[in-house]
């Protein structure tokens, strides 16, 4: 056997390897997932583009020769960060970093072999069995709605906490008001990575999601804490109860009022994630992929940005084709005239928003910061890290940054999403 | 002096520990995060609209009321395992009444005897709350000074009952509720069961701790003029001071014969989240007793004296009691639910059932006539309706996308049973005299503007007696730690007899650091 044989050889296993972890090739009739946002030519010509750019220090001079990998509103922001509130030495930069693949953890994988197969869908685009399955329920998604339940289906590693810190800015305005509050997540089903999978079979009211705050910061809302919880019933509106630390009462709140803004900031509750409601009250429509420069792996410690100023420095974008989906309420007095996803084809988490309004006038855009976190289980779980909110029809900026304290914590329980918990307050 | 000095420096030394804190967020972590502390500094002051031409000497400024005050809140995590936790709890308060310093005049309308209550926190009023907290699983048990909510009403006090108010700086719809209650001491413990409808149970025992309902002080901003209270103005206290002081020494101090008793169950059932409670105790408010009339006299013939010879008003406290704080029981509950069909409103309900609580009778209901103490029941609720609002073009284009906020609520109580001569309506529950009922409307209209920088608000309430309070708020929190209010609270009543702070229409000037 010559010594070239053998190169032959191992190349040609070492190439099947990476294809088979790249592209998620899988024996016929096996769900291919993961699924990775490019097939090897694909991904050959970005490492090519790669090789001018990464590393660069993209800012007012050069943004251009960038421009057709960011939303248009963002290539502006970049070209007059004056306008944003940068100090003028240092203006606003980003840098460019290669792509590289996400993969879920364990559970997810497994749970999407598993279910994807049985994913039952009625005329109306519903899934059946929507409450008893996890996972991704479409790997590969055909349409703007089957993208819209894979992102519906992250459950963020099932229950995690963070802090969630951050200024709304009126940009070049250096008094900045703060928002600070701890938030945890639990999810009753779609669960893959911590027990009980893939969900809690005690489960009376139907509950698909609880959401838990503790505010800090602003002042007046100081140590009041809220939980909001989301049903599996896409016909019942979400319950919200408060305590309302001023008036130290127990309120139930309604949280069906989905278009009113947060604490000041450019976010209406919807805008949670980039969508935090049910997603049958909306239409989707597959615009097709686009290669976009996101955040999928931002250190946001290292972001620097003066008082009064919009978007931070340092943001780290990496090139990634994402899934381009125009989404509308069936509301027609809905706040949005719609929206653009641009989704993550790896993990189905929103790396670009953009909103207009009900002229189809171009109004905010969002980015949503991700980043790799250890979970209980010692895995790499995508995570959102932080959001910047722009508002471009009033030159307006908020930037909620999460310092996430656990993925898949078994701490986060359901006991936490019950009046008694919420009045162990002061 | 050397006081004045060490209070000086201990509120600057707040101060600078304030405006040192290292970060740009409101609430302060020490520890590892294991204290929290926050809390607040307060400069504030009433500007009276008009003073009535009597009261001209006592008066020099319109400034009748001003105010320092500071608030601290800490949190000590003592423990935290997924076994147990143990927190401790103490909330800390200082203010200083600056206006009797500010204006003399002012001082000579405010008795010596309460002086110095009115112008510093004294005895364990420094302390809010304190209070060591045990979570093991579904029990929980708080053992200290509390400060406990059952209502869910926001400005009246409906079924509310355990602690009671201090209403010498404040009323409800201009102060929060934490300024206004006083905490007792006490044990509460609460176990939250598997049961349908998350049935949580609540049990408190108050072992002995007593206070009284802390009612304006003479001479004051909330208080009566003594111009209208006293024999001979300018020469001593009037007859409102006599009273509230006799009430106040009457008062039980600590004793177990004290000891009040509260249960609470909490549940949920057809998407309504409802409670009933139980609550024996002691009435904050006294009655007086077949001394009043004698114990009245004592101060007539002092005035009628000082008129004559031109002598200070300066009758003697009897030893004989004159005032009772009696026993009464309460039971009653609250419910809460989301209407979606209703606009998705949120509605609250609460009623209460006093059993046997204490009246005075005085003839044709006249306080100055008391001839004699009853016992009655009284029913009484409040239904609060609350929603949020997009206004064509204003929310959107002025108003950033915040809604604009409203809350409508209506109480209405009842005295059962014979009603002649039974004095209420000077007890701020809305009679008007010789009434056995009375109804209230409340109303809260808030609306946050510049990314919730500005807050504009106006809240009110009317009594169909002809009684109203009208509050405009405006508020403005630039940053993490500043705000500055400005309020312009207006009073009103036609009612005779019942012209509550008639006369003290003012603009209010707030301005706090937070932290």
């Amino acid at each position: 056997m010559s010594l070239h044989f053998v190169r032959t050889c191992s190349v040609f296993f070492a190439t099947a390897f990476m294809g088979f972890v790249l592209c998620g090739t899988a024996p016929a009739g096996e769900v291919q997932y993961p699924v990775a946002a490019y097939s090897a030519d694909e991904l050959a010509k970005v490492r090519e583009w790669e090789k001018t750019w990464v590393g660069k220090k993209i800012e007012k001079s050069n943004i251009d020769q960038v421009a057709q990998f960011l939303p248009d509103q963002i290539v502006q922001l970049y070209k007059d960060p004056k306008k944003w509130g940068a100090p003028e030495a240092e203006g606003l930069f980003f840098s460019i970093t290669p792509y590289t693949q996400v993969i879920e953890t364990t559970g997810v994988v497994t749970a999407t072999k598993k279910y994807a197969p049985s994913v039952k869908v009625n005329a109306e685009g519903d899934i059946v069995n929507y409450a008893d399955i996890a996972g991704v329920p479409f790997p590969s998604p055909k349409t703007g709605l089957e993208i819209a339940w894979n992102f519906d289906f992250n459950t963020h590693g099932d229950s995690n906490h963070y802090s969630r810190i951050g200024p709304v800015i009126a940009p070049g305005v250096s008094i900045e008001r703060n928002t600070n509050q701890d938030m945890y997540e639990l999810y009753w089903i779609h669960r893959t990575d911590v027990d009980p999978v893939p969900a809690y079979a005690d489960n009376p009211k139907g509950i698909h999601r609880g959401l838990f705050l503790h505010l800090y910061d602003p002042p007046e809302s100081q140590n009041s804490r809220f939980f909001n919880l989301r049903y599996i019933d896409k016909n019942k509106e979400d319950d919200g109860y408060m305590w309302y630390a001023p008036f130290r009462r127990i309120r139930r709140i309604n949280v069906g009022q989905r278009t009113d803004t947060i604490d000041g900031s450019d976010m209406i509750y919807d805008d949670e994630y980039g969508w935090d409601g049910h997603i049958q009250r909306n239409t989707y429509k597959l615009i097709g992929k686009k290669d976009l420069l996101c955040s999928r792996h931002t250190d946001i410690k290292k972001f620097q940005r003066a008082p009064g100023q919009a978007a931070p420095n340092n943001i780290t974008r990496e090139r990634i084709a994402t899934y381009v989906v125009e989404v509308k309420s069936k509301d027609p007095h809905y706040l949005y005239g719609k929206r653009i996803w641009y989704v993550d084809p790896e993990t189905y988490l929103m790396l670009w928003a953009e909103m207009y309004d009900e002229l189809q006038r171009p109004w905010k855009c969002f980015e949503y910061f991700h980043e790799n976190f250890k979970t209980n289980k010692g895995e790499m779980k995508n995570m959102i890290a932080g959001v910047m909110l722009l508002d471009f029809q009033r030159t307006h900026a908020s930037l909620p940054l999460h310092s996430i304290h656990e993925v898949g914590s078994e701490k986060v329980n359901k006991r936490m999403f019950t009046v008694s918990y919420l009045q162990q307050a002061y | 002096m050397k006081k004045g000095i060490a209070t000086a420096g201990i509120l600057i030394g707040c101060v600078c520990f304030l405006l040192a804190a290292p970060s740009a967020q409101a609430t302060v972590f020490l520890m590892d995060g294991k204290l929290q502390v926050n809390g607040y500094f307060k400069e504030q002051a009433y500007l009276r609209l008009d003073i009535p031409k009597t009261e001209d000497h006592f008066h020099k400024s319109n400034f009748d009321f001003v105010r320092t005050s500071l608030f601290f809140e800490s949190l000590y995590k003592m423990h935290e395992s997924e076994d147990y936790t143990i927190n401790l709890f103490t909330g800390f308060r200082y203010y200083w009444m600056h206006d009797p310093h500010i204006d003399s005049q002012l001082k000579r309308g405010i008795p010596s005897c309460s002086y110095k209550e009115y112008t510093h926190p004294r005895g364990e009023d420094f302390i809010t709350e304190a209070y060591v907290h045990f979570i093991k699983g579904p029990f929980e048990l708080r053992a200290g000074k509390q400060i406990v909510v059952w209502g869910e009403t926001d400005i009246k006090r409906t079924a509310d009952v355990i602690n009671p108010l201090d209403v010498r700086y404040g009323s409800p719809g201009t102060e929060d509720w934490e300024t206004l209650k006083l905490g007792l001491w006490m044990l509460r413990g609460f176990y939250q069961t598997d049961l349908p409808g998350n049935l949580m149970f609540e049990m408190l025992v108050i072992p002995g701790d007593f206070k009284y309902t802390r009612v304006p002080i003479e001479g004051t901003h909330y208080g009566p003029s003594p111009a209208n209270t006293s024999f001979n103005p300018g020469k001593g206290f009037g007859i409102y001071e006599w009273v509230q002081e006799k009430a106040r020494r009457d008062a039980p101090g600590w004793g177990l014969r004290n000891t009040e008793v509260g249960f609470k169950i909490r549940g949920y059932t057809w998407d309504i989240d409802w409670s009933i409670f139980y609550f024996n105790t002691r009435n904050d408010s006294p009655t007086a007793n077949g001394n009043f009339s004698k114990f009245a006299n004592t101060y007539v013939f002092s005035g009628l004296k000082s008129i004559l010879t031109g002598s200070k008003i300066d009758p003697k406290f009897p030893g004989y009691k004159v005032f009772n704080y009696k026993r009464y029981e309460v039971i009653g509950g609250t419910a809460q639910t989301i209407i979606e069909k209703l606009h998705g409103s949120e509605w609250r309900f609460e009623w209460f059932y006093e059993m046997g609580n204490h009246f005075n009778k005085g003839t044709n209901n006249d306080s100055s006539e008391i001839y004699a103490e009853c016992e009655r029941d009284t029913v009484g609720g409040g239904l609060v309706y609350s929603d949020r609002f997009t206004i064509p073009w204003f929310t959107h284009s002025l108003a950033n996308d915040k809604k604009l906020s409203l809350s409508l609520s209506m109480f209405y109580e009842k005295v059962l049973g014979d009603f002649h001569d039974i004095i209420i309506y000077e007890s701020g529950r809305g009679h008007r005299p010789g009434d056995s009922h009375a109804t209230e409307f409340v109303w809260s209209i808030s609306q946050q503007l510049f990314q919730s920088q500005v807050m504009l608000m106006f809240t009110g309430s009317y009594n169909p007696i002809g009684k109203y309070f009208l509050c405009p708020i405006l508020s403005y929190a630039p940053g993490s730690h500043w705000r500055w209010e400005m309020a312009l609270p207006i009073y009103g009543s036609k009612a005779s007899g019942n012209k509550g702070l008639h006369d003290k229409d003012s603009i209010l000037f707030r301005i706090r650091y937070e932290f």
